[in-house]
């Protein structure tokens, strides 16, 4: 297990939300992501960098504030890290609220790297 | 003002949205929602509609949107005369940008009685993606053929438009909707396409004597609009 998970997964989250906040930016995060990567994204499945940055870029909105809650960490047997986060964000449209969210992420160790190998994202939104 | 008018009247069923011990002081609770891509100015038009001067509210965990209003509404009589006139506490419902990250579910078209449906005049996908507005309507909505007002959103931007008049309005014919050009920005069309969905669901309820035929009726905790006794409803004017 690895003892610096937390700087691992804390740098992992900044640099990620960095992407993915600015639209200009947010294909750079492909590299981030294992070949062999799965997002569930709002009970949407994809599978693999390319389709996942796909669906990344499809949300239409330009430039994303966020505010993260808090944010957990723990070392996973093989290496990885698993990190959990809450927060809100809010899109670039004046009049949206801002909304909760849940996000998790497994980052698998190859090497001295990490990638992504798991992603779950859904809005804390009960409107079900 | 108005509690006089209340006196006497028998308790309605229970409702979620009203103090059981407060009886409200209008005659009918109507929800409208409104609906279309990202950015084709919903929140806008409903921020347009409602002067700026009501409250809204937002439910952050539940991710819906809504302001209100006061209107009344009179119903045109058979003979063309003026009929007699409703007190309605609108509920104008917004997606809150919620529909940027996910599908909307079943649950929020629930007790749904009319749907603004909007594109932009400048954005032409926004006008072809109607048809999957529509067809999500059919499937979540109360029933297969709910009041729906078609509109054509930012025709102040006449210099970016990319959608022709006659464009909507082949649309809106298609589906037997009324079709508005509307302008959140300079307020043009947005009261009319309002009022015209509520003369529609105004005269849906007025037909319906079959109450099980009415919005509302496939919500689980009871009826979601309110009718007083029939005395209760009359003359305001």
């Amino acid at each position: 297990m690895n003892p610096e998970f937390a700087e691992i997964g804390q740098q992992f989250v900044a640099a990620y939300y960095k992407g993915f906040d600015d639209k200009n930016s947010r294909a750079t995060l492909q590299p981030l992501y294992h070949s062999t990567a799965l997002l569930t994204f709002e009970g949407c499945q994809f599978q693999g960098p390319q389709a996942i940055v796909e669906k990344l870029m499809s949300v239409p909105s330009d430039n994303i504030q966020r505010a993260i809650t808090c944010a957990d960490y723990q070392p996973t047997i093989d290496g990885g890290v698993q990190v959990c986060i809450i927060g809100q964000l809010k899109t670039d449209s004046e009049h949206d609220k801002p909304m909760p969210f849940t996000h998790v992420f497994l980052l698998k160790r190859e090497n001295a790297n990490y990638f992504i190998n798991n992603e779950i994202f859904r809005l804390a939104l009960h409107n079900f | 003002m108005f509690t006089n008018l209340e006196m006497g009247d028998s308790a309605p069923p229970a409702h979620g949205t009203v103090g059981n011990n407060n009886q409200p002081d209008y005659d009918y609770l109507i929800k409208f929602l409104a609906l279309g891509d990202s950015g084709v100015g919903k929140t806008s038009l409903l921020f347009q509609y409602t002067d700026n001067t009501f409250n809204n509210k937002f439910i952050s965990t539940v991710g819906i949107d809504f302001r209100e209003k006061r209107v009344v509404h009179r119903m045109p009589a058979a003979d063309g005369s003026v009929g007699r006139s409703q007190r309605i506490h609108l509920q104008l419902w917004d997606t809150a940008g919620q529909e940027r990250f996910r599908s909307l579910t079943t649950a929020f078209f629930r007790d749904a009685m009319g749907f603004l449906l909007l594109f932009d005049l400048t954005n032409e996908q926004s006008l072809m993606n109607i048809r999957n507005w529509l067809s999500q309507l059919q499937t979540h909505a109360y029933c297969e053929n709910p009041d729906v007002v078609l509109c054509g959103n930012k025709m102040d931007l006449e210099d970016q438009r990319k959608v022709r008049e006659d464009r909507g309005r082949e649309m809106a014919e298609k589906f037997g909707l009324p079709y508005f050009e509307t302008s959140a920005a300079t307020g043009h069309n947005v009261s009319k396409a309002v009022e015209c969905l509520l003369d529609m669901v105004m005269t849906r309820m007025e037909k319906c004597t079959d109450k099980t035929k009415l919005p509302g009726s496939r919500q689980r905790n009871g009826q979601t609009y309110k009718q007083k006794d029939g005395g209760d409803t009359g003359c305001l004017c």
